[in-house]
């Protein structure tokens, strides 16, 4: 009587850690269901491309971006598959974007150095605060910084609704006024931080990439309109406007010019209708 | 030389006639030994003329010493062709046992208009009644470039190439200045090129002399006179060095520039250029003592400005500018004509040494794909005139204006890289090369025209402007970047992992930003909040109001919880508190100390229903007052009549 009587005082409980336990599977179940897909998605390109057939590659893994989504290694092999497949302008773009989810890694630093040095075409230079900036994703910092304003929020929050709560809750204790300093100017400094890195980060992201060959530079958005230059393949440019069919861009060496759109890759994709 | 007054009586000695060779030379020799003191007459008028020898152009020193007490002032009578310029005075006064004397100085400056010997006459001065007179002075004035050359004594081993320049030149401009300032002020030019062509660029260095120590303010920079030359590229800073020359120091400014000239022939060339000069007008001849010295000693050059001029004349000096143009020598240059014979057709006027090279953006193109042709003339010239390379035989080729971009590798422009960029389009997918450039210019130390080609440049031209048609095992090359696979890549990474759907970063997220602004509105309210709890740390009146806020809110519960009990006792206690509290707020001090002859003390200050509700209290309370209970409800409005009016009355 007295086992039952405990049963049922220990049921909630067990109920409980059951309902976690299921939870806790049906994750893994799922991770590994979308690993699984994801790694059915990518199979076919990785075939592809260690058979030589590039330009299948390549199609296999816009197809594995399409259905699994972006990935700092699946962009990475996309650029190589592009690459090899002699494009070298979509090679720097998903390069570029590859570094946009995952900036630390060295191997696309790597490649992308190779690429452009194979294409005949300069590293675009940065100062050293915009190098600094890069050291983590605009979504790392984007997070680090949207919890120093949380906590910094809670924190001051807390400190001046402490003496109406402390009514209530002895058990609370007010931070002193060295620490609550010392708190306070901490998440304040990484506030500012990450939303100075965000401000530099975003403004690279309207960058393009010069794809389909070099691209002639004219003076107004119509083909029959006088050439003032030309980018080669891979140029990074900075894109200002739009006018039909054409964009007009700056080049890292201050040469502008409208060029047709469809040569213009942005790094950041413009999202469909 | 000194002159030795005489009386009025006495006659002036006959001086025997010499040639200006030999006054010259006598000159130097004494100059050379004898000091320039006078001997003091007994009293009386003494005149010395220092130097008594000067070039044309040049001043000498007349000064007029008047022993006498009194004021006087000497008469000079005017000389045909020589100019007397009064400088100053000054006076020395000396007592010898007890006998006061006085000595005055007067300064005159004294230049010539033409070479010659003149002779100034006698000084009267009447003093005391007595008309005194100094003996009359000759002085001999030669052409400069003589004197100048023996009064320097020697002259550097440049001297050769630098007494050529004109000296200062521009005299009519430079009116007024020190003639010793203005001689030594002087252009020179060294022009690398004695015949050059037209449109060659000569290398040239002018070089402004200034006397160290001289201000001088530039008013331009040096400029060809005529219409023959230009000078192109000239640097805007001059190198600025110290020099010595002929036993004096120096400033010396060097711009180096190109001379180009425009048109063939035979033509004078010369540099002029303006500045003004600051001239401390009342000492215009300092140096003449210690050139004499420097003459015994050997010139020093830096010993000029330590011991040539008297500081502290010069210091109180009184300064002017004076505009002063200075020119160089002219110099008689051929300007040759290009010839016409052997011009080649590309030929746009370049004159120097180059070489040209080419290279495009990219071997593998598609019809109608454009390239960019990249072609670079290097070299010595006149790179203002190199215009692009031309493709030669551009048939299947559509090309565009080129861009020409020069880098100077030295200071003014002559040695140099030119890069052209030029779109070019392959219109024929026949054509397999880009067509050689060809550049022509004139060599002017072959004396013939050159022209370069580069070779053809290989190039892949598709048929089509698609270059994504590459198949697996095609012998075509789909691009440059097309390698091996031993290319340098990293390979490729392990992507089975899931990815994001969005690759627009979080900071592009309509979520995220309202998370953000969620934090911001949290942060704002947190700030406001501990800026309040601050003030209400730091305001003891707006603490006591809040305690009292507190204890009133308490002590009205307590009135009602005494009305529901019927407890008299208690509603009155409550309520005297709750008055005590308002009270002890308003008046700053404890509650619990107010009593009601307090209240009553301070009438005017409290309304009437609170003494009456404080009244009632201490009669409940502390006398026992019996209170119908349903008096409370009505008690408790007068309480709350009485604390609102407290408050309002604030």
């Amino acid at each position: 009587m007295n086992r039952f009587a405990d049963i049922r005082r220990r049921r909630p409980r067990l109920l409980l850690a059951l309902v976690v336990l299921v939870m806790v599977l049906l994750v893994v179940v799922v991770a590994a269901f979308r690993a699984a897909q994801a790694d059915d998605a990518c199979d076919p390109a990785a075939r592809a491309f260690d058979e030589g057939r590039y330009e299948d590659a390549v199609d296999e893994y816009r197809h594995a971006l399409a259905e699994s989504g972006y990935s700092a290694p699946r962009l990475f092999n996309l650029g190589n598959a592009y690459f090899r497949a002699g494009e070298v302008g979509r090679a720097i773009s998903s390069y570029e974007r590859a570094r946009i989810l995952d900036p630390r890694d060295p191997d696309i630093a790597e490649n992308l150095a190779v690429v452009r040095h194979r294409a005949g075409l300069a590293a675009p230079g940065a100062p050293w605060w915009k190098r600094a900036a890069a050291w983590f994703s605009l979504d790392e910092w984007a997070r680090i910084g949207a919890g120093a304003l949380l906590l910094l929020a809670l924190f001051l929050l807390y400190r001046g609704v402490f003496p109406a709560l402390s009514r209530r809750m002895a058990a609370l204790r007010d931070p002193s006024p060295r620490l609550f300093r010392s708190v306070t100017l901490t998440l304040a400094v990484v506030v500012v931080v990450s939303a100075v890195a965000i401000g530099l980060g975003v403004s690279d992201l309207d960058r393009a990439v010069v794809v389909d060959g070099a691209v002639v530079l004219r003076i107004s958005p119509f083909e029959a309109a006088e050439a003032t230059t030309s980018l080669p393949e891979g140029s990074l440019v900075e894109v200002e406007r739009a006018f039909d069919d054409h964009v007009h861009v700056q080049a890292g060496d201050g040469r502008s010019g409208w060029a047709p759109a469809a040569q213009i890759e942005p790094i950041l994709p413009v999202p469909g209708p | 030389m000194v002159m030795r007054n005489v009386r009025d009586d006495a006659v002036g000695r006959q001086r025997p006639y010499i040639s200006p060779a030999a006054a010259v030379l006598l000159a130097v020799a004494l100059l050379s030994l004898t000091p320039s003191v006078a001997h003091a007459a007994d009293s009386g008028v003494v005149a010395r003329l220092d130097p008594p020898q000067i070039a044309l152009g040049e001043t000498a020193e007349l000064s007029v010493t008047i022993e006498s007490t009194s004021d006087v002032r000497p008469g000079l009578r005017p000389v045909d062709g020589l100019r007397f310029g009064y400088v100053g005075q000054s006076s020395r006064m000396q007592s010898v046992n007890g006998e006061i004397s006085l000595s005055q100085t007067f300064h005159y400056q004294v230049s010539a208009e033409r070479v010659g010997s003149f002779s100034i006459p006698a000084i009267e001065v009447r003093i005391e009644g007595r008309l005194e007179k100094s003996e009359p002075l000759e002085l001999e004035v030669v052409k400069a470039s003589g004197v100048a050359q023996l009064q320097r004594g020697r002259l550097s081993p440049s001297a050769p190439a630098l007494s050529t320049p004109a000296t200062s030149n521009g005299r009519d401009a430079s009116q007024g200045v020190p003639d010793d300032v203005a001689e030594r002020l002087f252009l020179r030019v060294v022009v690398a090129e004695e015949m050059p062509y037209v449109g060659e660029l000569v290398p040239i260095e002018i070089e402004a002399w200034f006397p160290d120590g001289q201000g001088v303010v530039l008013e331009s920079l040096p400029r060809p006179e005529g219409n023959a030359f230009t000078l192109e590229n000239a640097e805007e800073e001059a190198e600025r060095t110290r020099q010595a020359l002929g036993g004096r120091v120096y400033q010396v400014l060097t711009w180096r520039a190109a001379l180009s000239a425009v048109k063939e022939g035979r033509f004078p060339l010369c540099f002029a250029m303006d500045a003004r000069l600051r001239v401390r007008s009342a000492r215009a001849t300092p140096r003449r003592r210690t050139s004499r010295l420097r003459g015994l000693l050997g010139a020093d050059p830096f010993a000029d400005d330590f011991f040539g001029d008297d500081l502290f004349a010069d210091f109180f000096a009184p300064v002017r500018e004076q505009e002063v143009t200075l020119k160089s020598e002219v110099i008689d240059l051929e300007v040759r004509a290009l010839p016409a014979e052997g011009r080649p057709e590309g030929f746009h006027g370049a004159v120097g040494n180059f070489e040209v090279n080419a290279e495009v953006s990219t071997r593998r193109v598609a019809v109608g794909d454009p390239l960019t042709l990249r072609s670079a003339v290097r070299g010595t010239g006149n790179f203002d005139r190199v215009t692009a390379p031309t493709l030669d035989a551009p048939e299947g080729w559509k090309s565009y204006a080129a861009d020409g971009n020069f880098e100077a590798a030295d200071g003014v422009g002559l040695v140099g890289e030119k890069i052209f960029e030029q779109v070019i389009v392959p219109i024929d997918d026949g054509v397999d090369a880009v067509p050689p450039v060809v550049f022509s210019f004139f060599d002017p130390d072959r004396e013939e025209y050159v022209t370069l080609r580069t070779e053809a440049i290989g190039v892949v031209v598709g048929g089509t402007a698609s270059r994504r048609a590459h198949a697996p095992g095609s012998d075509s090359i789909s691009s440059v970047a097309e390698i091996d696979a031993d290319d340098g890549l990293v390979p490729n990474h392990d992507a089975s992992t899931g990815g994001a759907s969005d690759l627009s970063p979080l900071p592009r997220r309509p979520v995220f930003l309202g998370l953000v602004a969620l934090g911001a509105l949290g942060l704002a309210a947190g700030v406001w909040l501990t800026l309040r709890r601050r003030a209400l740390e730091t305001d003891p009146a707006r603490q006591r109001r809040r305690r009292a806020d507190r204890a009133v809110g308490r002590a009205l519960v307590g009135l009602d919880r005494a009305i529901e009990a019927d407890d008299a006792p208690a509603f009155f206690e409550a309520a005297r508190c709750a008055l005590q509290e308002r009270l002890g707020e308003r008046w700053a001090c404890p509650p619990e100390a107010i009593t009601l002859r307090e209240v009553e003390t301070r009438r005017p200050d409290v309304p009437d229903v609170a003494v009456t509700v404080f009244e009632a209290c201490d009669a409940v309370v502390y006398a026992g007052r019996a209170t119908m209970p349903g008096d409370l409800p009505v008690w408790r409005e007068s309480v709350c009549e009485a604390l609102h009016a407290l408050e309002t009355d604030r």
